[in-house]
């Protein structure tokens, strides 16, 4: 047995070597802060955090839980396309819980998970077109929120991403001038590779803010949207990803949708539901498709309907054109920035009495959105 | 406490230490304390209900061999099976049953929590039974000793059903575990985390996403998810099995192979006796061969019979659903139609010795197809799911989504990781594996090791998802 036991030892060593590095990388780096304590500091720090993991996305987890734990009246539901509501622009307590749900399977389960007490007053919802695509392989009947498993999450980050640190590393996606914690507590608290290397991350209010596109746009164009939308129209031409083609609407998401507002009604909660927007030439090579994405055209006619049988209000903002937005208005093909998102809150606002209500007084200037953000940026060490 | 989990590897890795350092007669103690702290770390309530089974067939076989009249073994051999098919037939197919009764949303104290690995010591118990009124055996009277064989950890959740007699045998074997025994064992533990991690859950992915909305894939995604998901089932239960034995190996016991190269299986009889091997034994010496015996005087009809039902019975140990009763109706109808042709056949072949040839070639791949066909049924959580997917497949349409959302990278893994699997079982079906191991130079052999091991951190997918046979 001492035999067996010694040469197991002797095995194991240099693979334990191996992990050193990465071990030390996701450690500093707040890669493996787990899903509690980023929702206690999302909740108590004053200080503006900036978190965003690279190697784990726990952030369905954290949404739900945040509602849970913050009790908001108002919260923006969606995906990530729906990250830019921030409390600046609500009176009321607000929590951005995009990223709860990854499709319309998952409305209702946010509604279940939720007591009386935890439950908001009103919710903007906003809904992707792809949710509506019958033909996209992504759609996920999964329930999103399950809790990662506290105190062995950071076991499983390093078991699946020690190779892909190394792999990072060697690429130069970040450097070890990241890892040094006391730098980075300039400006904002980064928590995460993707914080610290990309600038960009969750606010505490649950809203994303895309700091290093903000910074860059004050030059002129920024490079990496332009090649996220050619990269997106590689995607069209191929008829791949959120692009797959279809002529007609999804009766299991309408039917998912309309199970959520049955359930919103019963329970005393108003929905302002809204089509998410694309970057314009994004759109128009969609329309350049012809017949392709049929569906698109069917979207509003019949989430009209369903909205307004349950009193809601609902507004189309596909076309991003009519909120007199341009592509340097989006982070890539379907990721709008703040600007556009206060665009969409004014129009939904206008339209829905409830919103009207709990929009800030006065209501935020476009101009004035991130100036705060790029003060705070100025104090940044890293090259943006 | 899954297999596939860190805290399994801590485990066993203390019941090992723990085991070495035990007296040896003490060892049942330490097996017994063992096994019930693995099963407790998944309830304490159904770890009372292993230690009541068990104690029914402890005392069933003392009651069968102390009867006086043949009567008297019969009438409690009857009632000990009665009991252990009863708890059986009550925690596992009870939620079935209520779901048939009152589908969709029924009360919720219908549900009952399914206790884990419950069809495979209930078989094991009631074999034992069986075994002690045939006379095979003699009934143990070493209450710890059978406690041990009961609940024995690395063989509780998913097999191989180990028997009485191979396996008490062992356990009253006094004397160290030879080295060479240890290492080994951790040579199979590796490879079953090669097999379940590299390859059954990275393929899992790809299949899951698959069988979850086949309507939204062309013909050749659907296609490629029937085989992925029957590679998939390989590896993952196999590797399940790999770790099973590895474990025991470590514990100083053997346990029984449960594949044998299934895909190369020259007809469905020979793929039933290379897939599962012990389930397929057990169903073959406790189900299969009484039935044989009973309607030996019909014929071909009473083999039609006794096949029928003893495939329908493999189905059904799955889980009473009608996929399940579906894949061993049609499992039983290849059955039937391979055993009343097979002397036809090779017939056949004897008077074409050229097509012969073929037929070594052809019968694998026919079979394999057969066998993907049957595990449509097997994986769709419905038969209206089943029967999607093989339309999908029939109407040769590639006008929809095709496989390629599966990245090359995952694929090129997959491949890799495949041959190498295929290589080792060859090797270790043919008996070689262990000659061609121990004839490298040590730095070789622990170059091999250090392969898998980094095979397995590299490329494994450690969601610590469950083993498919881990639900039935």
């Amino acid at each position: 047995m001492k035999k067996l036991i010694m040469k197991t030892f002797l095995f194991a060593a240099p693979v334990g070597l191996i992990f050193i590095f990465p071990l030390y990388v996701l450690s500093a780096s707040g890669e493996f802060m787990t899903a509690g304590r980023i929702i206690a500091m999302q909740s108590a720090d004053k200080e503006p955090n900036l978190i965003l993991q690279a190697y784990s996305d726990p952030w369905s987890y954290i949404k739900m839980a945040g509602i849970k734990q913050r009790r908001p009246e108002l919260i923006a539901l969606g995906t990530s396309r729906t990250m830019q509501f921030r409390q600046a622009f609500f009176k009321v307590p607000f929590y951005n819980a995009a990223k709860a749900i990854d499709s319309t399977a998952h409305l209702v389960t946010v509604l279940e998970s939720l007591n009386e007490k935890e439950i908001p007053r009103i919710i903007i919802l906003g809904l992707d077109p792809n949710f509506f695509n019958p033909n996209w392989v992504w759609y996920s009947s999964n329930t999103p929120h399950a809790e990662p498993k506290s105190g062995r999450e950071w076991l499983k980050i390093l078991s699946q991403k020690w190779l892909q640190v190394y792999s990072d590393f060697i690429n130069r996606k970040f450097r070890l001038k990241h890892l040094n914690p006391k730098r980075n507590d300039q400006g904002f608290h980064r928590t995460g590779l993707g914080a610290r290397v990309h600038n960009r991350g969750f606010l505490n209010d649950g809203s994303f803010l895309y700091l290093r596109h903000i910074v860059k746009r004050e030059a002129g164009p920024v490079p990496e949207a332009q090649r996220e939308r050619n990269r997106a129209l590689e995607d069209i031409r191929e008829k791949d990803d959120l692009y797959v083609p279809a002529s007609r609407l999804s009766e299991t998401s309408l039917r998912e949708l309309e199970a959520f507002l049955i359930l919103a009604k019963r329970r005393g909660v108003h929905v302002a539901g809204y089509l998410t927007p694309m970057a314009p030439s994004m759109l128009e090579a969609l329309e350049a498709e012809g017949p392709n994405y049929e569906y698109l055209r069917k979207i509003t006619p019949a989430l009209q309907k369903l909205f307004q049988k349950y009193g809601y209000v609902y507004e189309d903002f596909l076309d991003s054109r009519k909120l007199g937005a341009t592509d340097a208005h989006f982070v890539d093909d379907v990721h709008e920035t703040g600007e556009i998102t206060l665009r969409i809150l004014k129009r939904l606002a206008a339209a829905d009495a409830h919103i009207g209500t709990s929009v800030a007084a006065p209501f935020p200037e476009e101009s004035e959105m991130n100036r705060k953000y790029l003060e705070a940026a100025k104090q940044r060490v890293f090259t943006l | 406490m899954l297999f596939n989990s860190f805290d399994f590897i801590l485990f066993l890795g203390a019941a090992t230490v723990a085991f070495h350092y035990t007296p040896y007669s003490w060892r049942k103690y330490h097996l017994i304390i063992f096994s019930y702290l693995y099963y407790f770390s998944w309830s304490a309530g159904h770890a009372l209900l292993l230690f009541g089974v068990s104690l029914t067939a402890y005392f069933t076989g003392l009651g069968v061999e102390r009867a006086a009249s043949e009567e008297g073994k019969k009438k409690s051999m009857a009632l000990g099976v009665l009991l252990l098919a009863g708890v059986l037939f009550v925690f596992k197919y009870f939620n079935d049953f209520a779901d048939f009764a009152a589908p969709g949303e029924g009360p919720v104290f219908y549900r009952i929590l399914i206790p884990v690995g419950i069809s495979y010591y209930t078989f094991r118990l009631i074999s034992y039974v069986v075994d002690v009124y045939w006379g095979k055996i003699t009934a143990e009277r070493d209450l710890a000793a059978f406690t041990a064989f009961a609940a024995f950890f690395p063989h509780i959740l998913s097999g191989p059903i180990h028997r009485a007699e191979t396996f008490l045998p062992q356990l009253k074997k006094a004397g160290p575990v030879p080295y060479l025994m240890l290492t080994s064992g951790m040579r199979l533990i590796l490879f079953g985390f090669f097999k379940k991690l590299v390859i059954a859950d990275r393929l899992g992915i790809f299949v899951d996403t698959i069988y979850a909305s086949p309507g939204n894939y062309n013909s050749l995604a659907i296609l490629l998810a029937a085989y992925g998901f029957m590679i998939q089932l390989y590896a993952d239960f196999s590797g399940l099995t790999d770790i099973a034995r590895g474990s025991t190996r470590l514990l100083g016991f053997e346990s029984p192979k449960n594949f044998d190269l299934p895909f190369y299986a020259p007809n469905i009889q020979q793929y039933w006796r290379r897939w599962h091997m012990s389930l397929t034994q057990w169903l073959g010496d406790y189900v299969f061969m009484p039935l044989r015996m009973k309607f030996r005087n019909f014929g071909n009809t009473g083999l039609v019979l006794a096949i029928l039902i003893n495939m329908t019975a493999i189905g059904l140990w799955h889980g009473a659903r009608t996929t399940y009763l579906a894949f061993g109706l049609l499992h039983g109808i290849y059955m039937i139609g391979s055993a009343l042709t097979l002397k036809r056949r090779d017939q056949f072949y004897k008077a074409h010795p050229l097509l012969a040839r073929g037929r070594t070639l052809w019968g694998p791949l026919i079979t394999f197809h057969l066998v993907i066909l049957a595990s449509i049924f097997f994986r769709a959580e419905s038969l209206s799911g089943a029967w999607e997917m093989i339309s999908g497949i029939a109407a040769l349409d590639l006008s929809k989504a095709g496989p390629m959302f599966f990245a090359k990278r995952e694929i090129l893994i997959l491949a890799v990781g495949g041959v190498i699997m295929e290589i080792v079982h060859y090797l270790e079906s043919k008996g070689r594996i262990r000659g061609a191991y121990y004839s490298q130079a040590p730095w070789m052999r622990w170059a091999v090791l250090y392969g898998f091991t980094f095979f397995i951190l590299g490329f494994g997918e450690f969601n610590s998802h469950n083993f498919i046979y881990f639900e039935f």
